[in-house]
């Protein structure tokens, strides 16, 4: 691996570590998220407007919902992680590029 | 961007659904054609399917002090093109929907097309029209996958405004104060994003795992 694929590698993983850190620490915290606003914004065009559906279950707590998006994506990472180590346990010759004709 | 559940008339819910289940079908039959006789295509696949759960699953603070949700998609837009994209992006909605209870089954058709139609489509133009004026395929992929991004949410801004006009500006005055919920606060992720895709996407391809789509490549996906 060439230093400059490391160099992208770790730039990858840092950056996505931030957006989780951030995620983590205010993200899903005392902001209002831009669904909610646009609810609002709703109801002050048409006050009278009422769903007429709800949600058949939604988490019990703000906290709730912030462990089950956070469940969501430590299952996507996973299921990412599960690929990644398998293509690269591939044989190269077996590999998309080596098998698809070039350019 | 996702509109919650019963926050769209009965007849805009109906509309968009059928709006958007011929492009979900045509998605499944394109992911189907990509895989048929190309296995090894698979894991790729569900690496961009997991960067999309990943991605969609964070709330993250904007400018404007609220909070919102990155897409994720274009990363599967660049290996897959855009029908595949959206097969995964509704299936990534229909799940936050049914377990999380964010945006809804009765809004699910709407969500769908702006995430997972709109703006796939938006990021593949951007891609290909960026490659054909000769940029390289590291620009082009952080181009394409902040404008799917940004696509979306535009999309579900001119969807509300269409449906909950504004009393005194209609909905041009409706389209601007949803965009301003929306749109103009998401620039940042939505670069953030273009980051991240152009960074993961240079890595898969720098491993040989996967290649730059040429033009070529992209007109054979986006085919029927």
């Amino acid at each position: 691996m060439s230093a400059r694929t490391r160099w992208v590698g770790w730039l990858a993983a840092g950056l996505l570590a931030a957006m989780l850190g951030l995620s983590l620490a205010g993200g899903g915290g005392g902001q209002a998220g831009t669904d909610t606003q646009a609810q609002e914004l709703i109801r002050r065009i048409d006050p009278e407007y009422e769903p007429w559906a709800r949600p058949a279950w939604a988490p019990p707590t703000p906290g709730a919902e912030r462990l089950l998006f956070l469940a969501q994506a430590a299952a996507g990472l996973a299921a990412a992680g599960y690929c990644l180590r398998l293509l690269g346990a591939r044989a190269p010759g077996r590999s998309e590029v080596n098998r698809r004709a070039p350019d | 961007m996702h509109i919650m559940e019963g926050y769209l008339p009965l007849s805009h819910a109906v509309g968009w659904t059928a709006v958007a289940a011929p492009f979900v079908a045509a998605g499944a039959r394109e992911v189907s054609r990509q895989l048929r006789g190309r296995p090894e295509r698979r894991l790729l696949l569900g690496v961009a399917g997991a960067f999309a759960f990943v991605l969609s699953a964070l709330k993250l603070p904007t400018v404007a002090g609220s909070s919102s949700h990155p897409t994720g998609l274009g990363l599967g837009v660049i290996m897959f093109g855009p029908g595949a994209m959206t097969l995964l992006g509704t299936i990534v909605l229909l799940f936050q929907a049914l377990l999380l209870a964010h945006g809804g089954i009765t809004t699910l058709g709407a969500n769908a097309f702006a995430m997972a139609v709109v703006g796939p489509w938006a990021g593949w133009g951007v891609y290909r029209l960026c490659r054909g004026a000769g940029a390289g395929p590291a620009a082009a992929t952080f181009l394409a996958a902040a404008v799917a991004d940004l696509a979306t949410y535009v999309t579900t801004s001119a969807q509300l405004a269409l449906a909950f006009p504004d009393p005194a500006g209609g909905f041009a005055g409706a389209l601007v104060k949803f965009l301003g919920i929306f749109s103009f606060t998401q620039l940042p992720l939505a670069l953030g994003e273009g980051l991240l895709t152009m960074l993961v996407v240079s890595q898969l391809v720098a491993q040989g795992w996967a290649r730059w789509p040429t033009l070529a490549m992209a007109e054979e996906r986006q085919s029927p």
